[in-house]
């Protein structure tokens, strides 16, 4: 009798398992269809989400469903998600308190996506303290490195990371290390790697965004159109690749053609950078009325960052610098400066000292700036200036030349005054 | 993809800014910039009604304020102006077609106001109001699509409902859960609300439900009472840390759960009452079918909870529908046995006369152990005292209700049949064979893991505490156990008592005509209910 209860077990087991496999199969194949048309990672969220309303406690998977909204405010630029992010990595953290380098992993990508840098390297290396293996957590750590001005320091976290998971995330920010160091060639075919290894519309945008600025940073538009062109067709109105078009088109001074694909991606995302950028192009186009509409939401903008206790001192200093507030703008750099020292806030801290008639001091931010290698044609336009304000003119036309030269379409605004300059040095060396 | 490019970070997190926590005032629930919308759709005989609001943020209300009020803070005027400006816009673009021919707006009524968001800065809120004819007194098919600044973020929510028109299996809940854009809700596990179309087919009548949006409760106190410790014991292993007393009262509350979920009715438990009453058990029975429902149950639940927890796309609920098949097959199963079974013994009391009193207990549960299956004792039966059993030696025991005269053409059945019917004299009995129906009788009660079992293993797993989790399904199998015992007991000896007045009014012929033919009811009875548990699983759960 005890044989045949054993039997029956047996059977019920073995078919039980019979239909897992079966089941597992089933997926794997709906899965290979739905990449197709479902977001991938809309998919991973709703799959956590489901199994969280089952199993309210698996902390594991609070973490990874904090990490996904993180992505997902990226991917969307809809800033709901990270106050998602926050609730579910936090209570990832409050059911498993100790060792769930996940969660802190989740967090260290928020307070990345956050500015709050510092304490994005922080909870990576508390993360990797516990798990030294964890690929994604190098990442989060490769990314506070790069934004707090650590390059050597951020390039070793990538080199563990590209060791332990080889792929999209990974490729990416080869990508940027490479360019940053001004190794073009390695910056595109790590973003060529990626695109390779992308899966869903958003990941293949995203790899095409960034061959496209690729492109365009060296001044070859018709590559730059191509990759948008891709891009547009995985992901028709994502905002970014729009931008970049936009930016194509005024180079192209195919001014009704940019203006609309402007007005497109601000009424999409009313981010303030591209506002400012909005602005300028149609300030360079004679279209001052126009531009201070888009300058006055700036300002709007602002005042709720101030109100919400937050602050965009970066691109605040550079708005402010060319739009005739010295001291304020000066102010924010420095404010900007003393939370990272990477380029970005060394190119701000230059450009505004310079606003404010300070060039000396201006010189050696502007100098740190390009002293990476990577060739950024608005930040060499910057230190030509302050190079020929002090004095140094031959200097002066050597880095202006070489913006030039890097990308003669870098900005709207900036590259015609650049021209000017130059011709007044005595043009080209 | 998890990765993002440093750059990206700079690029993509400026949003960021606005949502940091701690601010100062409160800012759009939404993100300053998303333009939000809400459709309600409301369906009469004659006509439709449409109202459409549309929620600006900061950003984008300062955007529309630019081509607004150019010169700063809005009059009314200029407000009313814009409002019946952009509520044309809004008809434009929202399309509602009945039966493929689409209704014409007309616009009812638009405002358009401010109200202070963050940082003192104003939001708009458009309301439109529409009407449009259409035919909906019969049957039909009414689609909605709202295009309004589609490519612009934002929360997007669609309800509708309807007054003389009963819409049918609505995609749509009737009520808005955000208030009509006024308050958001704010929950971990949902992404926010997407919904810009749906589809109904209509006919005429009231409508009745909720639409989407049932709450899954149902109004049974005692499933409520169930479900509230459920949740309990969840929060209990999930948000605490796990002390002695926690544990030890998350043990007992399983227990608990147990308990009630053996009293749910549901799947093989009710038709084992059935079976044990049916069957005439005795103590150990009770005891036996409690043991391996509780067995069947708890190795069922670990090895559920063993593949949901490797196996992320096998899903849970499919695998428990198919167990509630498997558990049906098995008690058809047993139920036709039992039905030829009581048939047999029917046929041999019509057909040969046997005073009736005599073929009525039929005892097979506990069936003779010995090796000799034939224990032929005088024709009367024993039957002494109410719970009273023969335990003569290990498990032996016997019931003789048959004739001298058996013919021996012996009719074994399966190991479920619940023993060999001997021809003529229905003569019951055999070593084990009584337990084997026992047994898979606790076997198809027991297959179905109850979900909550299931949820509290997972929950543990997913903590990292299997083994406390295995410690709480096993004492939830306890407390089935011995609640199943119990009632096993319970019916047996309400069983005893019954026998024994029977056995005062045996010369009552209409009574034993009734209880002779109750075999049958009963065992009929399991058969339709192990075929409705079959059905149930294949059709309603595909």
């Amino acid at each position: 009798m005890s044989a045949v209860v054993a039997g029956v077990l047996f059977l019920v087991v073995s078919a039980a398992g019979f239909y897992a496999v079966s089941v597992d199969r089933d997926a794997a194949a709906r899965e290979q269809e739905a990449a197709v048309e479902v977001d991938p990672l809309t998919a991973s969220i709703e799959a956590a989400q489901q199994r969280l309303r089952n199993v309210p406690g698996d902390y594991a998977t609070w973490a990874q469903l904090g990490t996904a909204y993180v992505e997902q405010a990226r991917q969307t630029a809809d800033p709901t998600y990270y106050g998602k992010a926050d609730g579910a990595l936090r209570e990832s953290l409050t059911l498993r308190p100790e060792g769930n380098d996940a969660a802190l992993t989740g967090l260290g990508a928020l307070a990345n996506a956050r500015h709050d840098f510092s304490a994005a390297a922080d909870l990576a290396s508390q993360a990797l303290a516990i798990n030294d293996y964890s690929a994604t957590a190098w990442g989060v750590l490769t990314d506070a490195r790069t934004q707090l001005g650590d390059y050597p320091g951020a390039t070793d976290a990538l080199q563990r990371m590209l060791e332990l998971q080889p792929g999209l995330a990974s490729f990416t920010r080869a990508s940027y290390d490479a360019e940053l160091h001004g190794d073009l060639t390695g910056a595109r075919s790590a973003l060529e790697q990626a695109l390779e290894t992308a899966r869903g519309n958003a990941a293949e945008a995203f790899c095409r965004t960034y061959l496209g600025a690729l492109a365009f940073s060296v001044g070859d538009l018709e590559e730059a159109e191509a990759q948008y062109a891709a891009g547009l067709e995985a992901l028709p109105r994502d905002a970014a690749l729009l931008l970049g078009r936009a930016r194509l088109l005024a180079a192209r001074g195919e001014v009704a053609a940019a203006v609309e694909t402007f007005q497109a991606v601000v009424d999409a995302q009313p981010l303030p950078e591209y506002l400012v950028e909005f602005g300028a192009y149609l300030e360079s186009q004679g279209r001052t009325d126009d531009a201070e509409e888009q300058f006055a939401l700036v300002g709007t903008v602002r005042q709720l960052f101030a109100a919400s206790g937050a602050t965009d001192d970066l691109s605040t200093a550079l708005f402010l610098a060319d739009h005739g507030d010295p001291a304020a703008a000066v102010a924010a750099a420095q404010a900007e400066f003393d939370r990272r020292q990477n380029i970005d806030a060394h190119d701000a801290m230059a450009w505004a000292l310079h606003s404010a008639g300070r060039d000396a001091e201006a010189l050696p931010h502007a100098q740190q700036a390009t002293a990476l290698g990577g060739a950024n044609a608005s930040f060499l336009y910057h230190r030509g200036v302050i190079e020929a304000a002090v004095g140094q003119v031959d200097q002066a036309r050597a880095t202006l030349a070489r913006a030039l030269d890097t990308n003669p379409y870098f900005s709207p605004l900036h590259a015609p005054r650049a021209e000017d300059l130059l011709a007044s040095l005595g043009g080209r060396p | 993809m998890r990765g993002q490019r440093a750059l990206a970070v700079a690029l993509g997190a400026v949003a960021l800014w606005i949502t940091v926590p701690g601010g100062v005032a409160q800012a759009h629930p939404l993100g300053n910039f998303t333009v939000n919308h809400y459709d309600h759709v409301e369906l009469f005989p004659d006509r439709v009604e449409l109202t459409a609001v549309v929620d600006r943020a900061e950003i984008p209300t300062a955007q529309a304020l630019q081509v607004i009020a150019p010169d700063g803070s809005p009059s009314a005027p200029q407000l009313a102006d814009a409002a019946t400006t952009e509520c044309a816009s809004v008809g434009n673009a929202v399309e509602l077609a009945v039966d493929g021919r689409a209704v014409s707006w007309r616009g009812t009524g638009s405002t358009l106001e401010t109200v202070p968001g963050a940082a003192g800065l104003p939001t708009l809120r458009l309301s439109c109001r529409f009407e449009g004819d259409a035919r909906l007194d019969g049957e039909a098919e009414v689609a909605f699509e709202d295009t309004y600044l589609s490519d612009r973020l934002g929360w997007r929510e669609v309800t509708s409902d309807g007054d003389g028109v009963r819409l049918i299996e609505s995609p749509v809940p009737v009520a808005s859960i955000s208030d009509e854009l006024r308050a958001y809700p704010d929950d971990l596990l949902a992404s926010p609300l997407d919904i810009r179309a749906f589809a109904v087919r209509t006919e005429p009548g009231e409508s009745t439900g909720t639409g989407a949006a049932i709450s899954s409760g149902n109004g049974d106190p005692f499933s409520s009472a169930l479900a509230t410790l459920d949740r309990w014991l969840e929060d209990l292993i999930g948000d605490r840390r796990l002390t002695p007393l926690v544990g030890t009262l998350a043990v007992l509350l399983a227990v608990l759960l147990g308990c009630g979920h053996a009293l749910l009715p549901g799947h093989g438990k009710t038709v084992m009452a059935a079976y044990l009453a049916a069957r005439r058990g005795r103590n150990r029975d009770a005891v036996l079918v409690g043991a391996t429902v509780t067995a069947t149950h708890t190795v069922g639940v670990l090895v559920l909870g063993l593949a949901v927890s490797l196996s992320s796309s096998l899903a849970g609920d499919q695998v428990i529908r198919w167990l509630g098949v498997v558990s049906g097959v098995i008690v058809a199963g047993i139920g036709v046995v039992m039905l030829r079974g009581a048939l047999l013994r029917r046929r041999a009391v019509t057909t040969r006369g046997l005073p009736l009193a005599e073929t009525l207990p039929e005892p097979a549960l506990a069936a003779a152990g010995s090796g000799h299956p034939h224990e032929h004792g005088p024709v009367h039966d024993h039957e002494h005292g109410p719970v009273h059993d023969h335990e003569h030696g290990p498990v032996h025991d016997h019931d003789h209700d048959h004739a001298h005269d058996h013919a021996h053409d012996h009719d074994h059945g399966g190991w479920w049949a619940g023993g060999h019917s001997h021809g003529p004299g229905g003569h019951t009995h055999g070593p084990g064979a009584g337990r084997g129906g026992l047994i898979g009788m606790g076997i198809a009660g027991g297959l179905v893991p109850s979900p909550s079992a299931l949820i509290v293993l997972l929950a543990s797993v997913g903590l990292g505490r299997t083994v406390f989790g295995v410690v709480l399904v096993l004492a939830y199998g306890a407390g089935m156990a011995a609640t199943l015992t119990a009632v096993g007991l319970l019916l047996v000896r309400l069983r005893g008592r019954l026998e024994r007045r029977l056995s005062d009014l045996r010369q009552a012929r209409l009574l034993s005509r009734v209880l002779l033919a109750a075999p049958v009811l009963t065992a009929g009875l399991v058969l339709v209910v192990g075929l409705a548990l079959v059905t149930r699983g294949v059709v309603l759960g595909a």
